[in-house]
């Protein structure tokens, strides 16, 4: 009982301490490149626990190494009209090991109300953003997402307006990656045209992203003359597939399609459809599914393992960019890791960041409040063209990306390393 | 021969009387052979191989509350803690140290290395469950009832979040000893090995299970300390001993479910407790809390409610029908399809 | 061991505690009111100083203050039924659920209505109240640990429920873009003004909720009604033989702490401006049992004071742990193969594993929790006189009676 009673007080002891460290501002990726007139942060918003901190921290590396570059490039500040850049804070919207909307909201809290934020990149979930965006909108705070896809963020026909309500014409949301009713269809195009199959089976995770995705899918399946011959549902907390996949084994698909990411089945899809004798029907999923490589624990190829072999994931953004080589090298030698998708879109969403500051510190601005509007106004000019690292790109009318790439990637064979970029789909060259 | 199970109230059943044997026995065949014809041969084997696990989850829930009356909470994350047991022990030492790689195919091996992974991970489960009752339930137990049940819920807690800081939160792959591939073909379902092993295994179990509680010293131990605990104690029965032995074998008995499901669906998760167990207590409280032979019953009416569901499209519902079943059984007939009308006891 | 323990008298300061607990008892309302006021004003102005300005700026203390709130909603309204009442209830989220959809059915571009925040609140808790009685109606006359099972189930149910009807619920999507409340005039100062980065109308309204829900809970507890759930929970054969309906009295518990989940639920709904099934599961209401069981089941003020700590807790300091870790450069520990270095463990990571580890000490060994009520201590106590006593020596308080 004593030293229970200690216990509880020690705890207790190290509560109280901790609340004289120092604050939440503690600069975990400040950058160098000088500047006299103060810092100006770029703050970052993405699920840091859980199976999701395995897509969001090549995100991190990108956007640092992004800062990092830039401000080493640019001379005593010159380039940011004599300011420091740094990455601060990285707010984490997980809670409880996943991420969730109401720390998403509170966290905008923290970023909206420091005044030396100049942008918010982030985050990783469509339902977090949902959360985030009626905060950053009416703050006026230009907030750049390498991950969401969900269409209902951004146009107006799927809602976005009740999201953006406060200034519903002045957009502060952007996203370098397409959306799912791209995403979605695209691979209903790949499966179609490039895998040639016709008959597919629907399964997704009944999450937003996933069931959104799928729906997206099947719509464009059905309109490219394709038949859907089953759809399911199974959430995240599902083991045991072999009922759904034995049920649907016997309506005779020739390729599957899952809704989801890896740590809501999208795995343990594969392998169990090894096991009831269709493992040598093509699979194909979303970006959720491409999280690294065979050798990580917990990924995708890692716990498919053999039976990986015929799986295809897309990402909802360019995949065969031209200066793959350069990046993949320059981040790899930063981090001694290989980059994902991911690291390129974060990537891109800093250098859009920082080209918009570049461009609004050729004049000096009146006040922090001031540059912050200003960032905003510029990075969301339509007009605005950027050169990042996915290509030329703008942002339309909602905020969406001009480029409407898809690309797909599939399962090394034999089974070592990362996914393989297989072939990309542009809708933007299509229209 | 021993005790008149129409007595009182018999939380752990013995061996029961013909007439209501073979009453369960045809009430079985009938439902069985309706949901064969409702799900088909291949939905078939998938629900029995899936019942049986359910149903050694089970007989640790009905015998724990038939002898404590509690709802041991943890015992689903005890069955997920057994799956991590196997793999850890799989990966890490059996494997290494023979040299061998899953799946194993040829026969001697493998019923060695099969035969070591439950040999071991079956009585370290039965250690834990042990530990867990010394701790956190033995001192509450003449405590209201409420107590024993919100440190349940917080043991479930420990268990299920040590297992997800150790592990980490994604799905761990684990060995799957018998090739999944390898079938035999049986009135028109191909029946993989594994799943055959599991049912057969789970058969075994039980009715080793029952012999146990039927015909020996400690037994009847168990099952007088069900009955009436302090006339247990006063007819000399050691209280402390039957319980932890009680544990022992329930939480054994999760263990070896662990060790299936891994070698079933090859691969482990941290939160794979919770839904398990609670359909695990599902199955539990349809067969009669408290009786054996009712939560294998339990189990295998569960595989066969989640599988006919998921076979018929309804997955997206498929949690919902079983814990709505839950709620109709418990509302309509708490004791169960085989337990006696319990009342309330304070 | 129990015998010394009762018989030394309360030290000074007890004492002292007690006359002004005896006061306050005596004007209930009066000092909720008062007391809420204070705290009210005390919560910003601790942001404001150091330390705790350096954790976040003063919005976002603001705003977890106001999620807080939400939590001590939930947690004072799931006393009424567990803490006083006695039955044990698991899926107490489901009416959170309730309390929020209704709001969004009634207040957003979804459903196309807009129904003004107060009246909404009243059917939030109307709507919820009657989801207890549905669900409390068959159910009831189950024993305690069976009860704990079905709302279980049942907490399990609802969200799917939500999650499938998607021609009403929107699905997994959830109803976005809910109207926050607005105020009947044009107010004349901006502080007043319900928008999303102002989160001083979003604090004070749930303060005044709170307040309210605390007059209401004390004033339940002290009624006849209140009695009666206490008779039930100690003792339910002998409060039936004193002539208590004992279904009715259960039936009440239900309703009126589900009630409160759905008043936390409407000014949640409004506060987040999205409703999804997702936000409704298991984990809220093992939560929030936790904040009970923790501040003392059945002490109104110690689950409010539960809910609020751990509550706060989750959303700032265990996030902000390891940077203190960080800042006195704390050694990474080499225990045999196993590293600890706690300045880069996320703590929040560890909440779980907290809260298991606290619900069964606190079980063994102060199951009256921190800021207990003396009657649930004392009945919670009789286990040390049954048979086998705790070897632990619980009564240290020396209030056994």
């Amino acid at each position: 009982m004593k030293v229970t009673k200690l216990g509880a007080l020690a705890v207790g002891a190290a509560l109280v301490l901790s609340a004289c460290g120092p604050g939440a501002t503690t600069a975990p990726g400040s950058a160098g490149g000088g500047g006299s007139k103060g810092t100006l942060k770029i703050a970052i918003d993405l699920p840091l626990q859980g199976s999701d901190k395995q897509s969001s921290d090549p995100m991190i590396n990108g956007i640092k190494l992004a800062v990092k570059e830039a401000s080493a490039a640019s001379t005593a500040g010159t380039d940011f009209g004599g300011y420091a850049l740094t990455v601060d804070p990285i707010l984490d919207d997980a809670l409880n090991g996943t991420h969730d909307p109401q720390t998403g909201a509170k966290n905008m809290q923290t970023a909206v109300a420091d005044p030396n934020i100049v942008a918010l990149i982030g985050p990783l979930n469509s339902s977090v953003a949902k959360a985030e965006i009626p905060i950053t909108n009416e703050a006026g705070l230009l907030q750049c997402s390498p991950a969401n896809t969900n269409e209902g963020l951004t146009k107006p026909e799927f809602g976005a307006l009740d999201i953006r309500k406060a200034h519903p014409d002045k957009i502060n949301y952007v996203r370098v990656v397409t959306t799912d009713d791209k995403q979605g269809p695209a691979a209903a195009q790949f499966i179609i045209q490039v895998l040639k199959k016709t008959k597919v089976y629907v399964i997704d995770d009944t999450e937003t992203f996933g069931k959104g995705i799928a729906d997206n899918f099947v719509k464009e399946f059905q309109a490219e003359g394709g038949t859907v011959v089953a759809r399911d549902g199974a959430p995240k907390t599902t083991s045991d597939y072999t009922p759904l996949l034995t049920a649907a084994k016997a309506k005779g698909p020739e390729a599957v399609y899952f809704g989801g990411v890896t740590g809501t089945g999208g795995g343990i899809i594969r392998k169990q459809m090894a096991q009831v004798g269709m493992g040598d029907i093509p699979y194909v999923g979303p970006d959720g599914i491409q999280d690294g490589t065979v050798e990580t624990s917990g990924t995708f190829l890692n716990i498919a393992g053999a039976a990986a072999k015929g799986s295809y994931s897309s990402l909802a953004a360019i995949g065969d960019f031209p200066a793959k080589k350069d990046f993949d090298a320059k981040y790899t030698a930063e981090y001694n890791l290989a980059p994902t998708g991911y690291s390129a879109t974060g990537y891109a969403c800093a250098q859009v960041v920082l080209a918009a500051l570049k461009a609004v510190l050729k004049t000096a601005p009146s006040d922090m409040a001031a540059l912050r509007e200003a960032v905003r106004a510029s990075a969301v000019n339509p007009a605005t063209n950027y050169d990042t690292i996915l290509g030329t790109i703008h942002f339309d009318a909602n905020g969406d990306t001009s480029q409407l790439i898809v690309s797909f990637y599939k399962a090394p064979d034999p089974l070592k390393g990362d996914w393989v970029f297989d072939s990309q789909v542009d809708f933007g060259a299509k229209k | 021969m021993t005790t008149p199970t129409a007595a009182a109230s018999p939380r752990v059943a013995g061996p029961i009387r013909l007439g209501r044997n073979a009453r369960i026995a045809v009430a079985s065949v009938v439902f069985l052979a309706v949901f064969y014809a409702f799900i088909g041969p291949q939905q078939f084997a998938n629900a029995l191989t899936l019942g049986a696990i359910y149903a050694l989850i089970a007989l640790g829930y009905t015998m724990v509350y038939g002898i404590i009356e509690l709802i041991n909470f943890a015992h689903g994350d005890v069955f997920m803690t057994g799956s991590f047991v196997s793999m850890t022990l799989l990966t890490r030492i059996i494997l290494p140290v023979t040299g061998l790689t899953a799946p194993i195919r040829d026969i001697v091996p493998l019923l060695l290395v099969l035969l070591l992974v439950f040999a071991l991970t079956m009585p370290i489960m039965g250690l834990i469950g042990v530990t867990i009752e010394r701790f956190a339930y033995r001192p509450l137990r003449n405590a209201p009832r409420v107590a024993p049940l919100i440190t349940a819920i917080g043991v479930s807690f420990i268990l299920q979040n040590l297992a997800l800081i150790i592990f980490g939160p994604a799905s761990v792959n684990t060995p799957q000893l018998i090739a999944p591939e390898l079938s035999v073909n049986i009135a028109d379902a191909t029946v993989p090995y594994i799943n055959i092993f599991i049912f057969v295994l789970a058969i075994f179990l039980m009715v080793a299970l029952n012999q146990f509680v039927g015909r020996t010293r400690l037994g009847r131990a168990m099952r007088s300390t069900a009955q009436d605990r302090e006339a247990a104690q006063l007819m000399g029965v050691d209280l402390n001993l039957t319980i932890a032995i009680t544990f022992f074998i329930g939480s054994a008995l999760a263990g070896a479910a662990g060790v299936v499901w891994g070698l079933y669906l090859g691969s482990v998760k941290w939160d794979l407790g919770f839904n398990g167990g609670l359909k695990a207590f599902t199955a539990a409280v349809l067969g009669g809390i408290g009786n054996t032979t009712g939560a294998t019953l339990g189990g295998f009416v569960i595989g066969f409610i989640e599988v006919g569901a998921a076979s018929k499209g309804f997955s997206r519902w498929s949690e919902a029908i079983v814990f709505a079943a839950l709620i109709i059984v418990l509302v309509f007939r708490p004791a169960g399809i085989l337990g006696q009308q319990l009342g309330e006891r304070a | 061991m129990t015998a010394t323990a009762r018989g030394r008298s309360p030290n000074p300061i007890r004492r002292g505690w007690s006359r002004i607990s005896e006061l306050a008892a005596a004007h209930h309302s009066v000092s909720i009111i008062v007391g809420m006021a204070i705290v009210g004003a005390l919560l910003p102005i601790l942001a404001r100083v150091p330390p705790f300005n350096q954790f976040q700026p003063f919005n976002a203390w603001l705003d977890g203050f106001s999620n807080a709130g939400t939590f001590v909603l939930l947690a004072v309204g799931l006393n009424i039924v567990v803490g006083l009442a006695g039955l044990l209830d698991l899926g107490y989220a489901a009416f959170f659920a309730f309390g929020a959809y209704a709001y969004a059915f009634g207040a957003s571009p979804f459903s196309g209505n807009d129904f003004p925040f107060l009246p909404m609140l009243l059917v939030g808790a109307v709507v919820a109240a009657t989801f207890g009685v549905l669900l409390g109606a068959p159910t009831l006359r189950l024993r305690g640990d069976y009860l704990a099972i079905v709302t279980l189930g049942f907490g399990e149910i609802v969200p799917i429920v939500f999650l499938n009807a998607e021609p009403y619920t929107n699905g997994t999507n959830g109803i976005g873009g809910v109207y926050k409340p607005a105020l009947p005039w044009s107010p004349p100062f901006d502080v007043v003004q319900f928008t999303l980065l102002n989160p001083w109308p979003f604090y004070v309204l749930v303060l005044l909720i709170v307040t309210f829900t605390l007059i209401f809970s004390y004033r339940l507890q002290d009624s006849r009604l209140g009695r009666a759930w206490m008779a039930i929970r100690e003792d339910e054969l002998a409060a039936a033989a004193n002539g208590i309906n004992t279904v009715t009295t259960k039936l009440l518990a239900f309703a009126l702490g589900a009630s409160t989940a759905g008043l936390a639920g409407v000014f949640n709904a409004s506060k987040l401006t999205v409703v999804s099934p997702d936000q409704f599961y298991f984990q809220v209401s093992f939560t929030v049992l936790t904040m009970i069981v923790l501040g003392g089941q059945g002490n109104i003020w110690g689950v409010a004071l539960g809910a609020f700590v751990i509550s706060t807790l989750q959303q700032t300091f265990l996030k902000t742990l390891n940077q203190f870790f960080q800042a006195i450069n704390f050694p990474a520990l080499h225990l045999g193969p196993v590293t600890v270095d706690l300045q880069h463990v996320n703590f929040t990571e560890y909440q779980f594993l907290l809260f298991g580890i606290a619900l069964v000490l606190m079980m063994l060994l102060r199951p009256e929790g921190l800021f207990p009520s003396g009657r649930r201590r004392r009945e919670l106590h009789t286990a040390d006189e049954g048979p086998e006593p705790s070897p632990t020596g619980l009564d240290a308080s020396g209030e056994l009676a």
